[in-house]
């Protein structure tokens, strides 16, 4: 039987209950509304217990939903000097926080794309040019590709992580590996341009640009059929809700 | 595939619920927008000549193409409850059992119950994992379990598979007694099987008297002793004679037309109580169980009577598969439907001390203390409300006020009636129930005809 139905039965069977609790004014016949208008009035938000999960070491979600706006904010820093930067930097911090379950890691890219390619190039010969803080172009460049990195995977996650939840540390070093994996080939590459850069003094030698043609090519081929298949079986998170019953 | 939520099919045999496979990895729009930045950028810089926008473009390339899964991406689960005898009161525990495909990092886990805060998380997982789930819970009897919905997720979060939910199952839970220290007696003792001290000549007591040997007497009773005392030529024998061992027989009659928690906006039925509030009917369950162990455990003979279902009537027995039958029993109760109307009390053993676990809302249970008190009966009644919570409402604590002023007047009838109130919801039911015991051991109870020899 259900709740309701016990409660039925109580109705019926235990008049006396209700007859007692009646209202001013409120006639027997019509307790039952006049008891639903009183209690309307103490109806509160009852502090309710949460369901606990026996998980590893974790850290609170919040941490994590937070950390991605952290990092563009720093990003944006790294990146450029100006106001509009900021601006679009912090903008787009508020975002990744609020819902980085939207597709923004996208146009994250091409604003990071664009503060690079407005910015001087930072892989020249020498070294590169210091900034006003005197570290050198090279070194902010990998640095800027270790935080895009750090970033759209901490995004990622982030758009699984709810505020009240908890992630547990052993998902974050699986993360991290993979972000490391990366870097070990990014950063190396980085170095192999450089190095480049410099033999050639200064100029990038033209079937450099070829390659970078081919490789843009090849990956478009490998990204874009992904991403039409990732819009066919992406299933969507239910929302969380406030669950009442008879418990 | 969109938002898949296959129905679980219940396992016959343990109840259950299992997820069945299907379904492969998907990316959501994010990856894909990034694998897109990633080449503009690169084309933009092989155009420009820019190689440090190129390796941002790579980046981002490599960040999506590095993630890339295939196969299957179900999650599997089932949710057992777990059954701790020892383990903590007021917590409930089920175990959820994950089994995950293989290039899965992680399985987003919700895991909800009516009346509870969801609990969620990013757990890692390899291959397959339990985890445990608790909540805080002091109600006892048909409860429903937790509801888990999952999904694997992979490549640092950018490839999900398919949401699965295994649904809530239901499970008793059964209450717990409290260890009473003493427990009142009947006014009458019955059988030989018991460990109480009765009035009839009998083995196994404490020492009636020394009487000289006569006919019947066992030769293993004669007391040496004493006939080399007062018969030092043996001309008469003399034996000790002890008190012969009895049981009470007790009836636990548990009123389950109701369920009142302590919050009176919840009495009309129209809201749930708090789960982490104990219902009347959890305190009879509870009170009910600690008598029931109690006697029980003294080899007394425990039945049980419902005032609301007939067909729940418990015969009385002795023994731990009685405390088992009574302790299932009273995890059961619960109002279910309209209570027939009684034109006569429940049959209860002859002479049988008769605990009547009621909220005392009406007058019923007072008419049917009072019937069994006069027919010989020792009642006591078990005042099983719990403390009820004061209200902002005028109206409501008016209302309160009165339906409260009925029932202590239907309590102070009982008491007037020679009956003894315990009040449960309170700290010091034992104590009360200590005093009780000692009032009721204060006339001795004698034994009723005699059963074989003693």
């Amino acid at each position: 039987m259900s709740g309701a139905d016990a409660r039925g039965a109580r109705l019926r069977v235990r008049p006396s209950v209700l007859g007692g609790l009646t209202g001013r004014g409120v006639g027997v016949g019509a307790r039952g509304a006049g008891l639903r208008a009183a209690r309307g009035a103490v109806v509160r938000r009852t502090r309710t217990a949460p369901v606990r999960l026996g998980l590893g070491p974790a850290l609170p979600a919040a941490v994590l939903r937070l950390l991605p706006g952290a990092l563009v904010l720093a990003l944006g820093a790294l990146l450029g000097t100006g106001d509009a930067v900021r601006v679009l930097a912090a903008a787009a911090a508020v975002l990744v926080v609020a819902r980085p379950a939207w597709p923004i890691a996208g146009p994250l890219v091409l604003l990071a794309g664009l503060a690079v390619l407005t910015g001087p190039d930072r892989v020249t010969t020498g070294g590169g040019a210091a900034d006003a803080l005197g570290v050198p172009g090279p070194v902010r460049l990998a640095a800027v590709l270790l935080l895009l990195d750090v970033t759209l995977r901490a995004l990622s996650l982030a758009a699984h992580a709810a505020w009240g939840g908890r992630v547990e540390w052993a998902v974050l070093g699986r993360a991290g590996r993979v972000a490391l994996s990366t870097q070990l080939v990014v950063q190396p590459v980085l170095l192999l341009v450089l190095a480049v850069r410099a033999m050639s003094d200064g100029a990038g030698p033209g079937w450099l640009r070829v390659l970078a043609l081919a490789t843009a090519g090849l990956l478009l081929g490998l990204a874009l059929p992904r991403a039409r298949a990732g819009r066919e079986t992406t299933a969507r998170w239910p929302r969380g809700r406030r669950t009442r019953g008879d418990a | 595939m969109t938002g898949v939520t296959d129905q679980p099919t219940p396992d016959p045999r343990t109840g259950s619920r299992t997820t069945s496979p299907g379904g492969g990895w998907g990316a959501s729009g994010g990856p894909a927008w990034t694998g897109r930045a990633g080449v503009v950028l690169l084309v933009v810089a092989a155009l420009v000549g820019r190689p440090d926008l190129a390796l941002v473009g790579a980046l981002a390339v490599l960040v999506v193409v590095g993630g890339r899964r295939g196969g299957p991406a179900d999650v599997t689960a089932r949710v057992d409850q777990v059954v701790e005898p020892d383990g903590p009161p007021g917590s409930l525990r089920a175990d959820l059992h994950l089994g995950v495909p293989s290039g899965a990092d992680a399985v987003r886990v919700r895991v909800d119950r009516p009346g509870y805060r969801a609990g969620e998380a990013l757990v890692a997982v390899a291959g397959s994992r339990t985890l445990e789930v608790r909540v805080a819970s002091v109600r006892t009897g048909r409860q429903r379990l937790f509801r888990a919905q999952l999904q694997a997720v992979a490549g640092a979060g950018q490839h999900t598979g398919p949401v699965r939910e295994a649904p809530a199952g239901e499970a008793v839970v059964l209450p717990r007694g409290r260890g009473l220290a003493e427990l009142p007696l009947p006014p009458r003792l019955r059988g030989s099987t018991g460990q109480h001290r009765s009035r009839r000549p009998g083995d196994g007591g404490d020492l009636r008297d020394v009487h000289p040997l006569g006919p019947g007497d066992p030769p293993r009773r004669v007391d040496w002793r004493v006939t080399a005392r007062r018969a030092p030529a043996l001309e008469q024998l003399y034996v000790r004679r002890t008190l012969a061992l009895a049981e009470a027989t007790v009836t636990l009659v548990v009123d389950s037309r109701d369920d009142l928690g302590p919050d009176p906006a919840t009495w009309g039925g129209t809201q749930p109580a708090r789960p982490d509030d104990s219902t009347s009917a959890d305190l009879a369950r509870q009170a009910a169980a600690s008598v029931a162990e109690g006697h029980l455990s003294l080899g007394d003979r425990v039945g049980m009577e419902d005032l609301g279902v007939r067909r729940r009537t418990l015969r009385v027995g002795t023994g731990r598969r009685q405390l088992d039958r009574l302790v299932q029993q009273l995890a059961l109760i619960r109002p279910q439907g309209r209570p027939p109307d009684r034109v006569r009390a429940p049959q209860v053993t002859a002479g049988s001390l008769v605990y009547l676990f009621s909220t005392f809302f009406d007058d019923e249970p007072v008419h049917l203390a009072r019937t069994w008190q006069r027919t010989g009966h020792r009642v006591v009644a078990v005042d099983v409300l719990p403390q009820p919570r004061r209200t902002t409402d005028p109206r409501v604590e008016l209302a309160l006020r009165m339906v409260l002023i009925d029932r202590t007047d239907r309590l102070a009838a009982v008491r007037a009636a020679g009956i003894d109130v315990v009040r449960w919801a309170d700290g010091a039911a034992a104590t009360h129930l200590l005093e009780v015991a000692r009032r009721s051991r204060r006339a001795p109870a004698h034994a009723g005809p005699r059963r074989g020899r003693g």
